[in-house]
C-alpha cells in the first residue's frame, strides 16, 4: 500500500473520530429561552358515594336467608373537576377520575402547562363534582350518601378553601394512618391556589399540596 | 413487490459498495472496517464493558452527577476512561448500523437468516437501552430530558396506576432507588446482550467475533486518542425545577429526542412500536415471492460418498451427516431446508458433484460450460475471468476488459474446481477467479473456500494435473473494476512469461550447465 494511501487512510480515520466526537455532543436547544412551565402534581384519596335502596320481596326471595339484607348499597367513585385559569383564560377544565378499574383508587394529578417566562395570574381549583355539579358546591340532599364527608357543615364549602376534618384521615385496622396514602389530602376536599407569579426563563413553577395536605402551594417558592 | 424490494436492496447496496471500494483503496480489503462491522461492534462493546467496570468503582447512586464529575476530574485515568467508554459505545452503534445496512443491502435478512436479523434488531434495541440508562446515570441536562421522555412513554402504557412522570416532579431530591434501578439495568442489559448475541450467531458456522488485529487495535487506539485529546465534558446538573436549555446531545443514542420530546407520550410510544415493528418485519417483507426463492441444496444419494466435506464447508451448518438407509457403510449428507440459504458453497465442495442447489451443482456447472464451449470456445491466448456476479461479474456493471472473457458465476465458493480445469483444457491461457473480498461475501465463506480448493488441496481440490500457475484468485467488489483490470494485467504479464518459457521448450540441465562448467574450468 502506497504512502499516499496510508496518509489518506489516517486522515479519514481522524475525520471519522472527529465526527464521532462532534456527534456525541451536538448542541441542542431543548427549550426556547422564553419558555417556562407550570407543573401541577398531587394525589388525593378518591371519594365514594353510596347509593342504597331497599330490596324487593322478589330479590329477597332469590337470596339465601343470611344474605337478605334490608338495603342494597352500591358505592360509586366521585369524580373531581380540575380547573386552571391563567391570566384570566381557562387553560384546563378536566373531569378526573380515580385510578383503577372502579375508579376508586387515589386520584393523581400531573399536568404540565407551557407558559412564557413572564408574570402570570394563576388560579387553580380542584373540587369534587357532587350531584352532577362541577362548581364544587354540594347538594345537601345528595351529600347524605357521601361516605367520607370533608366537613360536617356542608353549606360552607363554597367559601372555605380547605377545611378538612381531621377525623376523616384514613387509618389502618390498627388505627395507624395508612402509609399508602402518603398523608395526602383526605377525600372530598376542595383545593385552590391563586397567585401571581413571576417566571424566569426555563423556570418550572410546581404547584402541589402542602406537606400538611390541606392546600395547594407552590413548591420551592420564596 | 419483489421488484420494488430488490430495488430497495440495491439502492442500499450501490452506495455501500462504493464506500467499500473507497476504503479498500485506503486500507486494503483485509483491514476495511466496513467489512468487519459486526465483529468490530462486539470488540467495541467489550471495550465499553471493561471501561465501565472502572467507572462503576467510582459511581455513587447517592450523588450521581457529582461522582461522574469526580471521575472526569481524574486527569490520568477517569477522564480518558470515561471518554473511551462514551466514544466506544458511540462507535459500536455506528458499527451495528453498518452491519445491519450491509445485511439488508445484500438481502441476508429473510428465510433461515431471519433469526439472525430479528436477534440483531433486539441486540440493537438492548444497546440503545443500555445507552439510555448510561446517559441517565450521569444525571445532567441530557439525562433529565431522556428520563422525562422515557417516563412519558411509560405513562402511555396502561400499566401504572400513577404516572411515572411524577417521579420527576422536582418537589424532592431524586430517590436513590431510581439510580439504583437505572444502574442495575445498565449492568443487567449487557448480560442479556450476551445471550442474544449467542442466538444471533447460533445458525452460522465459525462466526467471526473478533476482527483482524489491525482493525480492532486501530479502532481502539483511535478512540483512545480521541478521548485523550477531546475528553467528554460535564454538562450542567439536572434540575427538575428548570427546563433543560442548551443540551449537548449524543446524536448516536438520542437523535430521536428532539422529535419525540415534541410528541405526546402515546404518540412517542406508538412511533417506537411502529418503527420496531417495521424493522422486525424486514424478514417478512424482503423475502422474495415463493416461486422466486432459490431452492435449498439437494443431495444425490447415489453420488454421496459420505466424505463430510460439504458438512464442514457449509457456512450455515445446514448439512448433517446421517446413517445411510441403503446398506452402504458410509454416511450420507442430509440438507436441512430450514437452515439452507441456497448459497451453493456445497456445490464446490463435493468431488463427485453430488450436492448443491438444483441447477447449480458441479454437474450442472459442467453441463452449462460444455454448452458454452460448444459454440464459443475461448480464443487462443485468451484469459477467462470467472467473476462473482455480485462483484465485477455483475452483468449490469458492463465490465468487459480487452483480451479477456468475463464469465459471471453466482459465487466463487460455488465454483467447482473442475470448471477451472475445463476452461484451461478448452484452450484458455489462464483462468482468473475474481471473487468478492472475503468479508464481503454474500455467502460468508465463498472466497475463502475457493482459495483453499484451488491452491491448498481442500476438497474438491483443483486436480494436480492442472498447471496452477495459470490460475489466479483475486478479490474485487462491484465498484472495483480498476482493481479487476490491474489484476488481469498482472496475470497477463505472468502468463506471457510462462508462454515464453514454454516456447523455449524443455530445459536440458546438462546443456544448460556445460557452458558454465567450461567457463569455471
Amino acid at each position: 500500500m502506497s504512502l499516499g494511501a496510508r496518509t489518506a487512510g489516517a486522515i479519514v480515520a481522524a475525520l471519522v473520530m472527529l465526527g464521532i466526537g462532534a456527534a456525541s455532543r451536538a448542541p441542542w436547544t431543548a427549550s426556547p429561552a422564553d419558555l417556562a412551565l407550570l407543573r401541577l402534581s398531587w394525589r388525593v384519596q378518591s371519594e365514594t358515594a353510596e347509593e342504597c335502596r331497599p330490596l324487593t320481596e322478589e330479590e329477597k326471595a332469590d337470596l339465601p336467608v343470611h344474605m337478605q339484607v334490608p338495603e342494597l348499597c352500591e358505592a360509586r367513585a366521585i369524580p373531581y373537576l380540575l380547573q386552571v385559569t391563567i391570566d384570566g383564560s381557562e387553560a384546563v377544565s378536566d373531569t378526573v377520575h380515580g385510578a383503577g378499574a372502579r375508579a376508586d383508587r387515589p386520584i393523581t394529578i400531573f399536568r404540565e402547562i407551557p407558559l412564557t417566562a413572564d408574570r402570570h395570574d394563576i388560579r387553580i381549583t380542584f373540587a369534587p363534582i357532587s350531584g352532577g355539579r362541577a362548581d364544587g358546591s354540594v347538594d345537601a340532599e345528595e351529600t347524605d350518601d357521601v361516605v367520607e364527608e370533608p366537613d360536617d357543615d356542608l353549606e360552607e364549602t363554597d367559601d372555605v378553601v380547605e377545611e378538612p376534618d381531621d377525623d376523616l384521615e384514613e387509618t389502618d385496622e390498627d388505627g395507624e394512618p395508612d402509609e399508602d396514602d402518603e398523608a395526602e389530602e383526605p377525600a372530598g376536599v376542595r383545593l385552590e391556589y391563586s397567585a401571581t407569579i413571576d417566571l424566569e426563563e426555563h423556570e418550572v413553577a410546581l404547584v402541589t399540596v402542602d406537606p400538611g395536605g390541606r392546600t395547594l402551594v407552590r413548591a420551592g417558592a420564596p | 413487490m419483489g421488484i420494488r424490494l430488490r430495488t430497495l436492496n440495491r439502492s442500499a447496496w450501490r452506495p455501500l459498495s462504493a464506500v467499500d471500494a473507497a476504503l479498500n483503496r485506503l486500507y486494503g480489503w483485509r483491514f476495511n472496517p466496513l467489512y468487519q462491522s459486526g465483529a468490530l461492534a462486539v470488540v467495541l462493546l467489550g471495550v465499553v464493558s471493561l471501561t465501565g467496570l472502572y467507572l462503576l468503582l467510582y459511581y455513587r447512586i447517592g450523588a450521581p452527577w457529582e461522582s461522574v464529575e469526580r471521575i472526569s476530574a481524574q486527569t490520568w485515568s477517569g477522564r480518558w476512561i470515561r471518554g473511551l467508554h462514551r466514544y466506544a459505545s458511540d462507535a459500536a452503534l455506528v458499527a451495528v448500523g453498518v452491519h445491519a445496512l450491509r445485511m439488508f443491502a445484500q438481502g441476508r435478512s429473510w428465510g433461515p437468516r431471519a433469526l439472525a436479523w430479528i436477534s440483531g434488531v433486539l441486540l440493537t434495541g438492548l444497546v440503545l437501552l443500555c445507552g439510555w440508562t448510561g446517559y441517565v446515570m450521569v444525571w445532567d441536562v441530557q439525562a433529565q430530558a431522556l428520563a422525562v421522555v422515557g417516563a412519558r412513554m411509560l405513562d402511555a402504557l396502561p400499566l401504572f396506576g400513577e404516572p411515572i412522570s411524577r417521579t420527576f416532579v422536582g418537589d424532592a431530591p431524586m430517590p436513590g432507588q431510581f439510580f439504583f434501578l437505572n444502574l442495575f439495568l445498565h449492568i443487567a442489559v449487557p448480560v442479556g446482550m450476551g445471550i442474544v448475541l449467542w442466538v444471533h450467531v447460533a445458525k452460522v458456522a465459525r462466526p467471526t467475533l473478533i476482527p483482524p488485529r489491525g482493525v480492532w487495535m486501530g479502532a481502539v487506539l483511535a478512540l483512545l486518542a480521541l478521548s485523550i485529546l477531546w475528553p467528554v465534558e460535564m454538562a450542567p446538573r439536572a434540575d427538575l425545577l428548570r427546563l433543560p436549555g442548551e443540551v449537548p446531545l449524543d446524536l448516536f443514542y438520542a437523535i430521536w429526542l428532539p422529535a419525540v420530546r415534541a410528541l405526546p407520550g402515546w404518540a412517542a410510544l406508538a412511533s417506537l412500536v411502529a418503527l420496531s415493528a417495521l424493522v422486525l418485519s424486514v424478514p417478512f417483507w424482503t423475502r422474495p415471492r415463493a416461486d422466486r426463492r432459490p431452492p435449498p441444496s439437494q443431495v444425490d444419494d447415489r453420488l454421496c460418498t459420505g466424505c463430510v466435506q460439504c458438512s464442514l464447508d457449509c457456512p450455515y451448518e445446514a448439512i448433517a451427516m446421517i446413517a445411510r438407509a441403503d446398506g452402504r457403510a458410509d454416511l450420507l449428507a442430509h440438507v436441512d431446508p430450514a437452515l439452507c440459504v441456497s448459497c451453493g458453497i456445497c456445490s464446490g465442495s463435493c468431488a463427485p458433484m453430488g450436492v448443491g442447489p438444483p441447477g447449480r451443482t458441479g454437474r450442472d456447472q459442467l453441463a452449462d460450460l460444455r454448452a458454452v464451449l460448444s459454440h464459443t470456445p475461448p480464443m487462443p491466448g485468451q484469459i477467462v475471468v470467472l467473476a462473482c456476479d455480485r462483484g465485477c461479474g455483475d452483468p449490469s456493471s458492463g465490465w468487459a476488459p480487452p483480451g479477456a472473457r468475463v464469465h459471471p458465476v453466482p459465487c466463487a465458493g460455488n465454483l467447482h474446481s473442475s470448471i477451472v480445469e475445463q476452461w484451461l483444457r478448452a484452450g484458455a491461457a489462464g483462468v482468473l477467479v475474481l471473487a468478492c473480498p472475503p468479508r464481503d461475501c454474500w455467502n460468508r465463506e465463498g472466497p475463502s473456500w475457493a482459495g483453499e480448493r484451488l491452491f491448498r488441496e481442500r476438497e474438491a481440490e483443483l486436480h494436480r494435473r492442472v498447471d496452477k500457475s495459470r490460475v489466479r484468485l483475486a478479490y474485487a467488489n462491484r465498484r472495483e473494476r480498476a482493481t479487476g483490470d490491474a489484476e488481469l494485467e498482472r496475470f497477463r504479464v505472468e502468463l506471457a512469461a510462462l508462454d515464453r518459457i514454454d516456447a523455449a521448450g524443455p530445459v536440458d540441465p546438462i546443456r544448460e550447465c556445460d557452458p558454465v562448467l567450461e567457463a569455471v574450468e
